[in-house]
């Protein structure tokens, strides 16, 4: 009899496991696919891996800025791919070694819930105390005429072409979306972005996706926003602007990132009840489901689409199944596009503070006031935008664009985490000279 | 030398020991003491020992209290203590960092009543700890009190009537009922009945300052143009606040019309000790099979509480049935010469 079984070894599952395992429970970890799921596989590590080397690349090309003469960057695409390679099998060993010392049982194949005691895989049965459901999600197929034809791809099978393409068409302005934008364009593909939104990652503070846009738009990526894809055929991709006129673009390959849908298929979920819709499987904030002893967390709950969140919903449901209380809160969760410049956010974004009528003052500062971002940003701009409460100066949203958001975001949760204001922030001593000062001085300068 | 400066140390650290340790260990020696699996989880997260509530034998204090007691009290986060400072009320949840109470787990300040709210608040809720009250509901033909209003609507310019209205109507078809029910009329005080022969007819008035209860004094001895005076005063006394307090005191039965507004059935709370209230709701269409068709009728709805103490229901309907007659037939009871 195990504590607990975990259907997915994604980074929800996994680390639900070795939490588990590290309390002395006995657990299971199933996986039919990859350890590490799609985040560390076909996602969130591959695509930061490619990036870099654009980023690489960029850098080379700027070289001269900086007082380095530059050589004629080539791209070795064979390498790359190795060296992705390379970081996610190096990932790889780690979560097996974390899965090894803290004693859980690795199980290959595809789980089924029996009841809510019982998992099978193939023809052997488990029986456990607790289930953990974190299957995940994959790639929503919208209904567009044409969307299975051979040219149309994924973000998994993007990441193993062998060749950089010569045009690519993006169909969906979202985080994934402007990433492979991002990557493929510094890597000399003609790249076009069609959003069906007015706006491009429109989770994100528009202020922020503006200057995001514009930057990108700089670099020679074509934005068709407002505009819905109707067909994809041999001819081209036709699309639908906000006017109403059809037009028609082509290009050699076409990527497919207009969003993900959870995997709900094959587990188990009708026969013992649980309840789900479209969107996922329904769960509270401790990571229950309709099911008493059946837990769930990340993708698969449908609730916030991030490898973080995952990680801390199923270490929130190990909580709740072993005694302890614990609670799922959602209001200061990060958020990071790694192109550049990236972009990275948490809490409330300005149009959302607007719709929930909250009483709130805000500040924007450019980057451009932190002396390593001056140092290391030859003619850039960045900015950092703080929200904060009209009565209390209480942080309510920290959003920046720049290089670097990425790596000091998390700062910017801990303010929203401990509720902490404008005063409590202004005893904070950070470090000098980073990028991180540029935060201080935007929340200092609200009185 | 070195075990005496290793006891050199020692001394020193004891004396470093901050004061909340103190009362740790001062607990430990008073009390049941504290398990060795909570100090180490309270040493672990520097928890003071002092709050925390034993719950072992004499008050011992083990593991799963402390880690209870982390889990929800271990503080509230800045913008919380603001709050609190500012007289926020705790909800009794924790949905902060590590158990602390943040600006989710907390209320506003309440707003204290007003005087005359809160002589409302605890006159009704002692209206139905005292007493058995229940309601009971009839609808009356509207056509007779209808046909009379337009009347006196069309006569209004011309006549030196008064704007006699339904509502006054209802309550001179109320007093003309209760004349021969001195039971309805009647108040209950501490298990002794007091029948009235005189009917104080109150009326809930809504006003700017809240609900208040005008009395029209002997209402049986007034005619319908009088009584509809009466009310009219009466009324616009409250709305304005100059209402005398005499005018407020006294009644022995009392009527509350929100009909107007549309509301079709409700239960009136009684204004003890009287024994009696009726509520005036809305006049709707009713379907009323006639031979072998169906007419639409108007219809005024009236609900009555009683105190069940003293009149039980058969007198009630009595009542009622007499009182919707009355209402049927107003234009025989109304002496109204128009």
């Amino acid at each position: 009899m195990y504590d607990l079984i975990v259907l997915g070894a994604g980074p929800g599952g996994y680390e639900a496991a070795a939490y588990a395992g590290e309390m002395g429970r006995k657990v299971a970890l199933i996986e039919k696919k990859y350890i590490g799921g799609v985040c560390m596989n076909v996602g969130c590590i591959p695509t930061k891996t490619l990036i870099h080397s654009a980023k690489v690349l960029q850098l080379l090309k700027e070289a001269e800025n900086y007082g380095i003469k530059k050589t004629k960057p080539e791209i070795d695409y064979s390498r790359l791919q190795n060296r992705k390679k390379e970081v996610i099998s190096l990932l790889i060993k780690g979560v097996e070694s974390k899965l090894k010392r803290s004693g859980v049982e690795m199980i290959r194949g595809e789980g089924h819930i029996m009841t809510r005691n019982i998992v099978t895989v193939g023809s052997r049965e488990y029986e456990t105390k607790n289930i953990l459901i974190a299957t995940g999600s994959r790639t929503a197929v919208p209904p567009i005429e044409g969307i299975d034809s051979p040219e149309v791809l994924d973000s998994t099978d993007i990441l193993n072409l062998d060749r950089i393409p010569e045009s690519l068409v993006i169909i969906g302005a979202g985080a994934i979306g402007l990433e492979f934008a991002y990557f493929f364009n510094e890597m000399g593909t003609e790249v076009k972005v069609i959003e069906m939104l007015s706006d491009i990652a429109c989770q994100i503070d528009k202020e922020i996706t503006s200057h995001l846009l514009k930057s990108l738009k700089n670099k020679g990526i074509d934005f068709f926003l407002g505009s819905r894809v109707t067909k994809i055929s041999n001819k081209g991709i036709s699309y639908t602007r906000e006017d109403g006129k059809t037009e028609m673009v082509k290009s050699e390959f076409i990527l497919n990132a207009t969003g993900r849908k959870p995997n709900l298929e094959n587990i188990g979920l009708d026969e013992i009840g649980v309840f789900y819709d479209s969107e996922g499987i329904r769960t509270d904030l401790r990571g229950k489901t309709s099911v008493s002893g059946v837990w769930a967390c990340g993708d698969v709950t449908g609730r916030c689409l991030l490898a973080h969140v995952a990680t801390r919903e199923g270490i929130v449901a190990v909580n709740n199944m072993f005694g302890g209380k614990d609670t799922m809160r959602y209001k200061a969760i990060p958020n990071v596009i790694y192109t550049s410049p990236e972009v990275a956010s948490v809490g409330m974004t300005e149009q959302l503070i607007e719709e929930e009528e909250v009483d709130y003052k805000k500040n924007i500062v450019s980057l451009n006031l932190s002396g390593r971002f001056v140092a290391e940003n030859y003619k850039k701009t960045g900015y950092v935008k703080i929200l904060a409460g009209g009565r209390h100066n209480e942080i309510l949203g920290i959003h920046m664009i720049g290089d670097a958001a990425g790596e000091i975001i998390y700062g910017a949760a801990t303010f929203l985490e401990m509720e902490m204001s404008v005063g409590d922030i202004r005893e904070i001593v950070f470090p000098h000279p980073t990028v991180s000062e540029a935060i201080k001085e935007a929340i200092c300068q609200i009185k | 030398m070195e075990e005496s400066r290793e006891e050199i140390e020692i001394t020193e650290v004891k004396k470093e020991i901050p004061k909340e340790r103190l009362t740790d260990i001062k607990k430990e020696s008073i009390s049941g003491g504290v398990s060795p699996r909570a100090k180490k989880f309270a040493v672990a997260h520097n928890i003071s020992l002092d709050r925390v509530n034993g719950s072992g034998p004499h008050g011992r204090i083990l593991e799963r209290d402390i880690i209870e007691y982390y889990q929800t009290a271990t503080g509230f986060t800045s913008l919380a203590g603001k709050l609190i400072n500012e007289g926020w009320i705790h909800k009794g949840t924790y949905s902060g960092i590590a158990g602390r109470i943040s600006n989710e787990d907390l209320r506003e300040p309440g707003k204290k009543l007003s005087t005359i709210r809160s002589t409302i608040a605890k006159h009704m809720h002692s209206s139905l700890i005292e007493t058995a009250q229940y309601t009971i509901t009839i609808s009356a033909r509207a056509d007779s009190i209808l046909s009379l209003r337009k009347k006196i609507k069309s006569k209004i310019r011309t006549c030196s009537i008064p704007n006699i209205n339904i509502n006054d109507m209802v309550m001179y078809a109320v007093t003309s009922t209760l004349i021969y029910y001195p039971e309805i009329n009647a108040e209950f005080i501490e298990g002794k009945v007091y029948q009235n022969k005189n009917i104080n007819l109150a009326f809930a008035c809504d006003t700017p300052r809240g609900l208040m209860v005008p009395v029209v004094k002997n209402a049986q001895k007034l005619s319908l143009e009088e009584l509809s005076m009466a009310v009219k005063k009466l009324s616009n006394e409250a709305l304005s606040g100059v209402i005398a307090p005499d005018d407020l005191t006294g009644g022995t039965f009392t009527t509350t019309n929100i009909g107007n507004m549309g509301i079709e059935h409700f239960t009136p709370i009684l204004n003890s000790p009287q024994v009696a209230t009726l509520g005036i709701c809305s006049i709707d269409l009713k379907p009323i099979k006639i031979g072998k068709e169906v007419q639409f009728i108007k219809y005024i709805k009236l609900c009555l509480t009683v105190d069940h103490q003293v009149i039980d229901g058969a007198p009630a309907a009595r009542f009622l049935v007499a009182l919707r007659d009355n209402i049927e037939d107003f234009v025989s009871i109304a002496g109204l010469k128009i």
